[in-house]
Formats: structure tokens, sequence, C-alpha cells
């Protein structure tokens, strides 16, 4: 679907306002008045003809366009500003206030507006000023339910809290940030409530509930209807344009409301061109000669692959190396991409020239599929037995449908009573497990796993890929392991080929590549899987402590939380803070930030207590140490660009915009943003993630801090990126003399980059920075 | 929130809006005897004025006055309609069932074609039919339900003399099947199409945001075809937030058969209060204001259970699996 839909909201809404400025200045006669003789049929100097008193009726609804939409804009704009107030008001600052509010809410939700509105018109008289309100009245309370939890997801954003964390005071990062991201909602229900209030407005006149003096669409349908137009034709010019004229004003209205469309999910992936390139009887599958491109970018260029009954095939590439086109290239499922030349051949059979029909019998039957999201691939409203029933009937016996589901649960050792779970009681393990179990039912000859691993602990992973490559001997199926993860892959793969921006870089056993590998890409790949050994020697530091946690103890609400936590970290040093997800490592960064307040003990940030500073001093004080997020999709606001996201933290300092021009330019090319004039003028949604973390850099250097706390800033980032990004903290760390707190699970990685490690385990840590 | 605390906030909210009920004729400007006795009430002295207050209970102290209409109302009983001359729960129990016939019948048509509608349109997925079934719909919402109630006369009953032009029944041969539904055809007809349009705008992103999900992108790995997708994977999950949406919107069509009602001379309770407005029939407004916020309550209740139904996720029972 295209944007025109919301083109044309906007020209009618615009002609309609067009009409209602002008349309009184241009109407030829008075709509009150006699013009002519009663029931004139349309002619030129009576446009719409006239009515039943003798009075123009293309005056009257030039009138009447203006009466229309000044009290849908009036009601619209008023409802508009009490239900963002109090719903978004409600949802970012929570509490009690957020309570009684949508109790409010609910109330008015409950009225049935129109009643309502006739009742306060039958005893309170009509008059303009009293109709606006009463349509405000009865109107704010959805805008206010529907702007809520948007307001609440973005309190807890991490580029929100990243504000705090620098210091802007609740009322910038309302106005700054909040608005802004909440901006196209708020205009949806802008858009909504105008609709809504010319419905009412012209049903209250068309019941004659308006005043009689107002010249009115509903007004002068309910003259039509009480002096019997419908008897004759009349009708059809008295009563018909009227009713056109509110319907296309709303439907402008709706239109503008209509939400951003996305692609069509169901369409066919495109048939190549070019001649095709025949198999080699040798193999199962073969992958040839394979270009595809979105426009006259080419993504896959000449890939060739081919995989053997029962053999592991691993292909390795950073993201964006085109991983994830290929697979969805050999399965038919590539939405809007092109595929210029080549072949994929499933035994005897091309694929890529079947007929769409053909193809889908294959899908699942012949090729299976685990996607790196296989935990979030079952439906949340359907029993896993249901789920597996239906791809179990897909092909054989359906009476075996029962054993075979059976017998699947039993190979990915899953209990038989899961069958009437649903997916929402399951951990992710045990959801990746069912997606197994499905492929299982089918028996399929080809399994591309791609990433299937990706949202597991390395524990599950490992469990994973073992039942993987179990199953692929067992039943001499050829398995396809796909991941950015060398380290992950080597162990299960009896050959591997490294993918680089859309070619097969080099391909052989894992043995023979690994050991001698020829490519660059295949270097980085395997330097990257390697754990380095620390560079730095123990540079002991003795300075002053920059942050110093004592005897912290801090409890959430679910009971998890710290347990006398002591830590200290001082000037210069870089420290890393390790210990398994949920052990409260991210509540150490929060609590270093004020962002949450311990129970007991202090937290001391350049030797002040946080606990004792004012709110304006406090807010100055955590200026100098910054916080950097672990996702780099998350923790920058969407709509700024590059240069003000980084210049932020000067513009909280109060430094002046010329000099925050100056030192954006340097900060960018500190971070490894080359050049910066490529990237200051950019939105981050055109950057990928190590962009975006470097961004990130950027904006933590800016200012000069004395502290970086870094959450997990690489775990979202590709293994080489990864290691570019850390050695850049490392390089200007010490170049600036910062301290550091790096908190991650990866030990090896702490290991190589900090001067000493400390352990977080269920919430305790003993650490006196010695 | 839990179950008794949900209910809680219902009874809270019907209480809200029966005493809005009773405040709003006393908070307003203007004088009560002249909405109980009509125009007249300027000629009328001072005694007779003070027997007007009295008989309707308004020259008592105010808490009193709220007292009474509140045990009234647990009593079911809502005061004497000054037009009808007979109790308003009398009057209203009449017009009721006119009233529900055309809900109910316009909101289960207005889902199917509208939930139909939605499939349709991602069935068909072609960007230009896409825009143009987008634009055709928001149009024909877009339409005020009286003036497609009067143009539809206009054809149907005036031009063509196809279907009656007003009323519930025949006035003679007494309520049978085929008459019935020929008098509320066009009135359903008109009201379905008036919420046709926003079942669709709703269905359609809900299977929107179904479409993008990963369930769908497994069961078409398996070979699904489009229509199972649909029908299977989507539908299921689509369904949910339109049943929020039909409670929410109980209390909007309620108020368009205020309209509709009137248009096409239906006797339900939308007649009844438009009636009562243009009669100055105090008691009366107040009881069919009442009950319409009653219906909305309940309405409001049902569809909670009717989620609680479907969607497993808020169902409760089964814990983390074995």
């Amino acid at each position: 679907m295209s944007e025109a839909p919301r083109r044309i909201g906007a020209l009618l809404v615009a002609l309609m306002i067009v009409a209602a400025v002008a349309g009184p200045l241009v109407a030829p006669y008075d709509p009150g008045a006699w013009s002519a003789a009663p029931f004139q049929r349309p002619s030129v100097s009576h446009w719409l003809g006239t009515d039943d008193m003798g009075q123009d009726l293309w005056s009257a609804w030039l009138y009447g366009a203006r009466h229309s939409i000044v009290i849908a804009l009036l009601a619209a704009i008023g409802a508009t500003l009490i239900g963002t107030l109090i719903g978004a008001g409600a949802g970012y600052f929570r509490g009690r206030v957020d309570f009684l509010a949508m109790r409010l809410v609910d109330f008015f939700l409950t009225l049935p507006t129109l009643p309502l509105v006739l009742v306060v018109a039958f005893y309170a008289g009509a008059s303009r000023p009293l109709l606006i309100s009463v349509l405000i009245f009865s109107s704010w309370a959805r805008c206010a339910r529907e702007l809520r939890p948007q307001a609440a997801a973005l309190r807890d954003a991490d580029f929100i809290v990243a504000e705090r964390a620098m210091g802007a005071t609740e009322g910038s990062i309302v106005v700054r940030h909040v608005l802004p991201a909440l901006s196209p909602m708020i205009l949806a229900q802008f858009a909504r409530l105008a609709h809504q209030a010319v419905l009412m407005e012209s049903g209250l006149s068309f019941l004659g509930l308006g005043n009689p003096q107002w010249v009115s669409w509903g007004g002068t349908l309910y003259y039509a209807n009480a002096r019997a137009a419908f008897l004759g034709n009349a009708w059809l010019w008295w009563a018909l344009p009227p009713g056109l004229g509110i319907g296309l004003l709303i439907t402008g209205f709706a239109l503008l409301g209509v939400g951003k469309p996305r692609g069509a999910a169901l369409r066919a992936a495109m048939i190549p061109h070019g001649d095709r390139p025949e198999p080699d009887p040798n193999h199962l599958f073969q992958v040839r000669d394979l270009h595809v491109g979105y426009g006259s970018a080419e993504v896959l260029t000449g890939v060739e692959l081919h995989l053997a009954e029962g053999e592991v095939f691993g292909l390795v590439g950073v993201s964006g190396a085109g991983k994830t086109t290929l697979v969805q290239t050999v399965l038919g499922l590539l939405p809007r991409a092109e595929i210029h030349r080549g072949a994929v051949w499933l035994g005897g059979n091309e694929l890529l020239r079947m007929t769409e029909r053909l193809r889908r019998r294959q899908r699942g039957k012949e090729i299976a599929w685990i996607s790196q999201a296989a935990m979030q691939s079952l439906n949340p409203v359907r029993s896993i037995g249901s789920q597996l029933r239906e791809v179990a009937r897909m092909d054989g016996d359906r009476l075996t449908v029962e054993s075979r589901i059976s017998d699947a649960l039993d190979q990915v050792g899953l209990s038989q009573s899961l069958k009437h779970a649903y997916p929402h009681q399951l951990s992710g393990g045990m959801r990746q497990r069912v997606v197994i179990a499905m492929v299982l039912c089918r028996q399929p000859r080809v399994l591309l796993a791609d990433e299937a691993t990706s949202g597991l602990d390395s524990e599950r992973a490992r469990e994973i890929l073992e039942l993987l490559t179990r199953l692929c001997r067992e039943r001499r199926m050829a398995l396809l392991l796909i991941s950015h993860d060398l380290a992950l892959l080597e162990r299960h793969c009896d050959r591997l080929a490294i993918l680089d921006r859309g070619r097969i870089v080099e391909s052989g056993t894992t043995a023979a590549l690994l050991s001698a590998p020829q490519s660059d890409a295949a270097k980085t790949l395997i330097a990257a899987a390697r754990p380095r050994s620390r560079w730095l020697v123990d540079r002991a530091s003795n300075g002053s402590a920059v942050l110093e946690l004592t005897a912290v103890d801090f409890a959430y609400s679910t009971g998890a939380g710290l347990r006398d936590v002591s830590l200290r970290v001082r000037a210069g040093e870089c420290v890393g803070l390790v210990g398994p997800s949920g052990a409260g490592k991210t509540t150490i960064a929060r609590l270093a930030f004020h962002l949450l307040r311990p129970a007991a003990g202090s937290v001391q940030l350049l030797g002040r207590d946080l606990a004792e500073l004012r709110s304006g001093a406090l807010r100055e004080h955590l200026r100098q140490a910054h916080l950097i997020f672990q996702d780099p999709f998350a923790a920058l606001p969407w709509h700024q660009r590059v240069r003000t996201i980084v210049a932020e933290p000067l513009r909280l300092a109060g430094v002046s915009r010329e000099k925050r021009a100056e030192a954006v330019m340097p900060a960018l090319a500190e971070a490894g943003l080359l050049p910066p004039e490529r990237y200051a003028e950019r939105n981050v949604d055109s950057l990928s993630g190590g962009e975006r973390q470097r961004v990130a850099l950027a904006r933590a250097l800016i200012a000069n801090p004395r502290l970086i706390i870094a959450d997990e800033p690489t775990s979202m980032l590709d293994a080489p990126v990864k290691w570019a990004w850390l050695e850049r903290l490392d390089a200007l760390r010490r170049d600036h003399g910062l301290a550091v707190l790096l908190i991650t699970h990866d030990e090896a990685q702490a290991n190589a980059f900090c001067d000493r490690i400390v352990r977080l385990n269920a919430g305790r840590l003993r650490d006196d920075g010695a | 929130m839990t179950w008794a605390s949900r209910l809680l906030v219902y009874l809270v909210v019907l209480w809200l809006g029966a005493t809005a009920n009773f405040l709003l004729p006393r908070l307003l400007p203007g004088d009560p005897v002249e909405f109980l006795i009509g125009d007249d009430s300027g000629r009328i002295t001072a005694a007779q004025r003070a027997a007007v207050l009295a008989q309707f209970g308004l020259d008592r102290p105010l808490l009193e006055q709220y007292g009474r209409y509140l045990s009234g109302m647990v009593r079911l009983d809502l005061g004497t309609s000054l037009g009808y001359g007979t109790p308003v729960t009398k009057v209203v129990a009449a017009r009721l069932p006119w009233t529900l016939l055309l809900i109910g019948s316009a909101i289960l048509l207005a889902f199917a074609i509208g939930f139909a509608l939605a499939c349709l349109f991602h069935w068909v997925e072609s960007a230009r039919t896409s825009s143009a079934l987008v634009s055709i719909a928001v149009f024909a919402g877009s339409l005020p339900p009286f003036w497609v109630g009067m143009v539809s006369i206009a054809i149907f009953a005036v031009t063509f003399g196809w279907l009656p032009t007003h009323g519930a029944a025949p006035l003679e041969g007494g309520l049978t099947v085929a008459g019935v539904l020929r008098h509320a055809l066009l009135p359903i007809a008109t009201l379905t199409l008036g919420y046709v349009p926003s079942v669709f705008l709703v269905a359609r992103a809900a299977l929107e945001s179904a479409l993008g999900e990963g369930y769908v992108a497994l069961a078409r790995s398996h070979g699904a075809s489009p229509l199972r997708v649909l029908l299977r994977q989507a539908a299921p999950v689509a369904l949910l937030p339109l049943v929020n949406q039909l409670a929410m919107s109980f209390g909007v069509l309620l108020g368009g058969t205020v309209i509709v009602e009137t248009v096409f001379g239906y006797p339900g309770l939308g007649l009844l209060l438009y009636e009562g407005i243009l009669a100055l029939d105090f008691p009366l407004v107040q009881g069919v204001f009442l009950l319409l916020v009653f219906t909305v309550v309940l309405a409001n209740i049902v569809a909670d259970f009717a989620q609680l139904r479907l969607d497993p996720r808020i169902r409760g029972g089964l814990d983390a699996a074995p």
C-alpha cells in the first residue's frame, strides 16, 4: 500500500478548510434570505437550487462548511490537549496520579457519549462554546487511554533513562524527547477526534438540538427531513450535498489518521532470470551461482554451496553479509528482492523455478527452517499440541499424527504433557525445542538453522546444537548451520564456509579452514573467536575513588536485588563487573546514577554521597559520569540527528550552540566515525548497531567525564565490530585517563580489557578496590 | 488487576454514572420548573410553583433527593414518565427489545463483514487494491448514519416502495417474523454500514501486526498456504483486540441508535430518549440514560470475560509447565 490515502486525506481537509475560510466571502447569497422561488432545480444562478423557503442551498453549504470545521477543529484541539495531558502524564509519571487518572478515563469511556451530549444539550440549551465544551468533555478519554501505554513505555526507554543519567531535568526530557516521540500518535488521535466531532455536531443539528440560527450541514439536513424534501426529487440537491460534505470532511480526517502501512507479508518471491546452472548428482542440496539483489545493489554474488546427506555444514559471516537473504531465497520467502541468476537444487528438483504451489509443498516437508527468532515463533493463543498437530497433518498418514508428535517430543526431550500447555508457560529453550519438534514431525531432507541459538545462554545453545547434529546424523539430514559466531560452530561442523559481503570468500573442512585461513574475513572471524590475552599488564592504580558503593542493599518488589554490595572504582582504572544474567549488574549501574536509590548503604560519586545532594546539584554532579547502554537501537533517540545526540551532554552543561557545534566533529572522529561529516547530519535509524554504539561512545566522551559505566555495551554487536569498539574505548580511556566500569557476562572480554575483575553473584559482592 | 477490583471499578463507574445523571439537571443553569411543565412556567403563581416542586420532591434538601433517587434506583423505581403517565421502567422495558434487536444484529453483522473484509484485504495484497479498499472503507464509515438512513428511505421506501418507511412492525396483522424483519432491515443496514469500517480498520491493523510475527514465518516455512496462515495463525490472535473494541464501541452504537431510530421512526430506546427530550419528559430521560450506562458497563464485563476465555495468556491455570 502506498502513502496515497494520507495524501488524499490531507488534500480533502485542505479543500474543506479553503471552503470554510473563503466560502462565506464567495457565497452568492445570504443563506438565510429569500433569493428565488422555492424548490428551484440547480441552475447557473443557484448551483444547488433552492429549498422550500427559496433560500440558496449552495450558499448554505458554504456557510455550513465553516460551521462544521470550526466546531470540529476547536473540539479536537481541546480534547487532544486534555487527553494528551492526562494520558501521557499518567503514563509517564505513574503512581497514584496514574491510578486515579485511569479510573477517571474508565468512567468517561463507559458513558454513552451521544446520549450524554443530547441530555446536556437538552438541559443547557444551545450555544457554540457549550457545544464545543460538551464535545471535548465527552471525547478526551479515549485519547488519554491510547496515549498512556505509549508514554509509559517511553518512561523506561533506554534513551530516556540515558537523559536522566546525563542529568537532564524531567521537564526538559518531556519537552525534548517524550512529546516529539509521541507526536505521530498524538496527530492520529487529533484526526480521530476531529472526525468524531464533525459526526456528533452534525448529528445534534440533525436532531434539531442545535441553535436554529446556525447555518450548518446537519441543520440543512434537519430541515430537508422535516420539510418533506424526500417526497419529490428535491432531496437530490437538497440533502445529498451536505451529507457528502460531512462524509468527505470526515474521510479527510480519518485518512490522515490511518497508520503508516507496512509491506504485504504474504507475497511470494520472484523467479530468477537467465540460464539454469545444472546440478552435480553427487550432492543432495546445492546452491549454484546465486545472485540476489534489492534494486541495483547485489546482496548475494555468485554463492555456491553443496551439502551431502548427513552432513553438517557451517556458514559464517558478520551481520549484513547476506546470510538471512540466502536462507529466505532458498525457502522462497524473500519479499521484494530480485533473484538475478542462479539455481537451488534439492535432489533432481530446481526450487527457484517451481510454481509457488509446488514450492509450498517442498517447504517443511523437504527443506525446513529454524529461524533466529524461533523462541518467538509460536502462536501465543494456541496450545503447543494444536500447533504441532497442524504441522504434522500437512503430510504423511493422518492416523499417525499423534504418534509422530509424541515421538518428536521425546526426541527433543520434552514431556508429553506439554501438548496442553501454551507458549507463554514455556521457557525460551523449551520453545526452541518445540520448533525443532515441529521440524521432526515432517522428517525433512535439508534443515537450515539460521542463528538458531541466538538468545539462548551458552549452555542451552550448546545443548540445542548437539541435539540438531545428533538428529541430523541419525536421520541422514543435511544440516546447514548459519551464524556470526565461529566459536559456536567449529565444534559441530564437518565443513565451513565464510560469507563476506555476499560472496563465499573461503570454504573447506573445518580443521583446514581454521588452521590456515586465507581471506581477511576468515582471519578476523577466527581472531574474534579466540579469547585474547590481556595486553595491559596490571596497571595498579592508587588514584582516589571515583565510584564507591558501601554496604549497599537494594530490593525489587519481586524479591531480587542486592545484598551488602561494596565496590570501589579508582581514577584511571578499568574494572570489569562480571556475573550471570539476573545477578544485579545493571542494578549497580542504575544505583551509580541515582536512577535507583539504595535501601541501605551509600553510593558515592567523586567523593560525594548522591543521597545528600539536592536535585540541581545532583544533576550537575551526575554529568561527571556517563552511562553507555547495552542496546544501541534503544539508547539513542530516533527523532534527533547524530550531531544533536552527541552534543546533548554539552547542552545540558549549558555550553553555547557554537561551542557545541565545534566539539561534535572531533568527538565523532575520536569514536571512530570517519569521516565525521558523513554522520553528523544523519538520523540514527540509518546506522548499523556498531555505528550506533560509536555514536553512544562519542556522546559519552564529549563532555570529558571522569567515569564511564558501560553496561554490556557490546553484547548486541557482531564479534569483529565488538573488539574494534572495545579497543577504541580502551585507547580513549588511556588518552583521557578516565575510569571505566565495564559490566559484562563475558569473562573472556573482561579478562582482556580490565585491570581487575569483580564478581557479582546472586546480588552479593565484596570489593575494596585493592 | 484482579477480578474483584475490576468489578469494584465497574460498580464505581455505575454509581458515578447514576450520580452524574442525578446532578446534571440540578447543577446546570435553568429552572427545573420550566423543564417540568414547559414554557408556561412564567405564568404560574408562586403557590402552583411550590406545588410542582413538592410533587417531584424538588423542595427537599439535595442530599435527601439523592437518597431517594438511589434507593429508587435499587428498587427499579425510576419515577413516573410525565408524557406516558406510567412508570418509567415499564415504558423503557417495552422499548428495550427493539433496540436490542437492532444493535445485536448490527454488531454481529458488522463484525462478520468487517473481519471478512480485513482478511480479504490481506489476501488480495496488491498495493492499488489495498489502498482503494482502505479509502472506500474510510469513506463509507464517514457518511453520517442519519444521512445514510434518509437517503436509503428515499431510495428503497419512497422511490421503489420495497420497504416500509418507518415503524417496527406492520400496523395490522400483528407481529410476524417477515414483517419485523422488513421493518428492521434498513435500520440494521444503516447501523451496520456505519460500524463495518471501524471494525475493518482495527482488524486490518491487528492482522497486519500478527502477519509480521514469527509464528507466521514459521507456518510459511512449513508450507502453509497464505489462506491457512491467515485463518489459522493470524486470525485467532487478531480477534483479541476486536473483542475489546466491541465493548468500547457498544456505547457508541447505542448512541447511534438515537439517530437511526429517529430517522426510521423505530420504537426503540433511542427514539424514546429523543421523544423524552423533545417533550421535556425529565424522569424518562433520566431513566433511559441510566439504562444506557448500565448496558455499557454490562457490555464491558461481558467483553472482559470473553477476553479471559479467548486469551490463554491471561487465563491463568497451568503454571510453568513440568
